[in-house]
């Protein structure tokens, strides 16, 4: 299985097993569960349909009722396909609760989500450039802006793709590689190391590391 | 609800055995360092200068004298990498925080020691062993 949709619920610390305080984000996976599936007979690729978070079937349109009612499962807030291979989707049934237990502690995973959005931002917070060198010496009004943006007759424009002030955040963004601190299956709660893209109660996609899944691949191949 | 999940997983890492003492007082921390594979037990003692609250992330500052130098030493009051804290005596001192110790040398940096419960910790003391 390729992965579980969870909600952030927040950051604190906690000790790991040498007796060190490390950060973690609390990312709630509790109400994960099988609502589809796509098989290559029907779709020509084989996925899993995940759905998470509870919602009152008067909010849902007709034809969303009608995917779930379809399916025989209660219905969801927020759903997602993973793609899995044929085999791996054989392991599945439409109705099942998804654990998670799928991460073991120790494991890298990938998280993906929207970032906390910052409006229209300047090129210091957008880019990190480095603002103005000197507050004084006759410098004024100048502290934060970008500076140069081009050279002068040759090439006479300014290059596309020049990183200049603009909205920033609330884009897609995927964290590589963070380490599964803990997984509580009761509650569950999937506690990684570090930061997770999004604000609290955001809505985050965990999947194995595809790194680690990289390098096990090409060890295989040279045998 | 997001309240209750963090607090469900800090509840976890509470340690249950924390010894109560207050600033002021003389401690022994027994810390358990790793040297290559082995772990053995090393003490620091000296006066508490400093409690910093907040669940398993309280800490507290230790302060010792070390060959005429201050040492200063935080510690993870949750932290599962000490073995005991021993109180070694209560002091009598009229601040939450003694970072004036930190001025002071010599006689004039020893904190007074409150009479009654310096028996009363030699008791339990006894009791113990």
């Amino acid at each position: 299985m390729k992965g579980l949709i969870g909600k952030k619920i927040g950051m604190t610390q906690v000790f790991n097993d040498e007796g060190n305080l490390v950060p973690v984000t609390v990312i709630d996976v509790n109400t994960c569960q099988v609502m589809g599936k796509r098989t290559p007979e029907k779709d020509q690729y084989s996925a899993v349909t995940l759905g998470f978070g509870e919602v009152r079937e008067k909010v849902l349109t007709q034809p969303v009722r009608g995917f779930f009612k379809k399916n025989n499962a209660a219905p969801r807030r927020h759903l997602k396909e993973f793609r899995v291979s044929p085999e791996e989707a054989a392991g599945f049934n439409v109705g099942d609760a998804v654990k998670a237990d799928m991460f073991a502690k120790g494991q890298l995973v990938d998280i993906t989500g929207i970032t906390k959005g910052r409006g229209f931002s300047g090129v210091m917070r957008r880019w990190s450039f480095k603002g103005s060198q000197t507050k004084t010496h006759g410098t004024h009004e100048y502290q934060r802006h970008p500076g140069a943006i081009g050279q002068r007759k040759t090439p006479g424009r300014t290059y596309p793709n020049k990183k200049m002030p603009g909205h920033y955040g609330v884009e897609q963004v995927t964290t590589q590689n963070l380490s599964v601190v803990a997984v509580d299956v009761e509650k569950g709660l999937v506690l990684v190391k570090g930061a997770v893209p999004g604000h609290n109660d955001a809505i985050v996609y965990v999947r194995p590391s595809i790194k680690v899944a990289m390098r096990e691949q090409h060890k295989a191949a040279r045998g | 609800m997001r309240r209750d999940l963090i607090q469900h997983v800090e509840s976890k890492y509470l340690r249950q055995d924390v010894t109560s003492f207050r600033t002021g007082d003389s401690v022994r921390v027994h810390w358990k360092v790793k040297e290559g594979e082995k772990e053995r037990v090393q003490a620091f003692e000296g006066v508490v200068i400093r409690k910093k609250k907040g669940q398993h992330r309280a800490t507290f500052t230790v302060r010792k004298m070390s060959f005429g130098v201050g040492v200063e030493r935080i510690f993870p009051l949750h932290s599962p990498r000490y073995e005991k804290i021993e109180v070694l005596t209560h002091g009598d001192v009229n601040r939450n925080r003694l970072f004036y110790l930190r001025g002071l040398k010599g006689k004039a940096s020893r904190v007074a020691v409150q009479e009654d419960t310096e028996a009363k910790a030699a008791a339990k003391s006894s009791k113990g062993a």
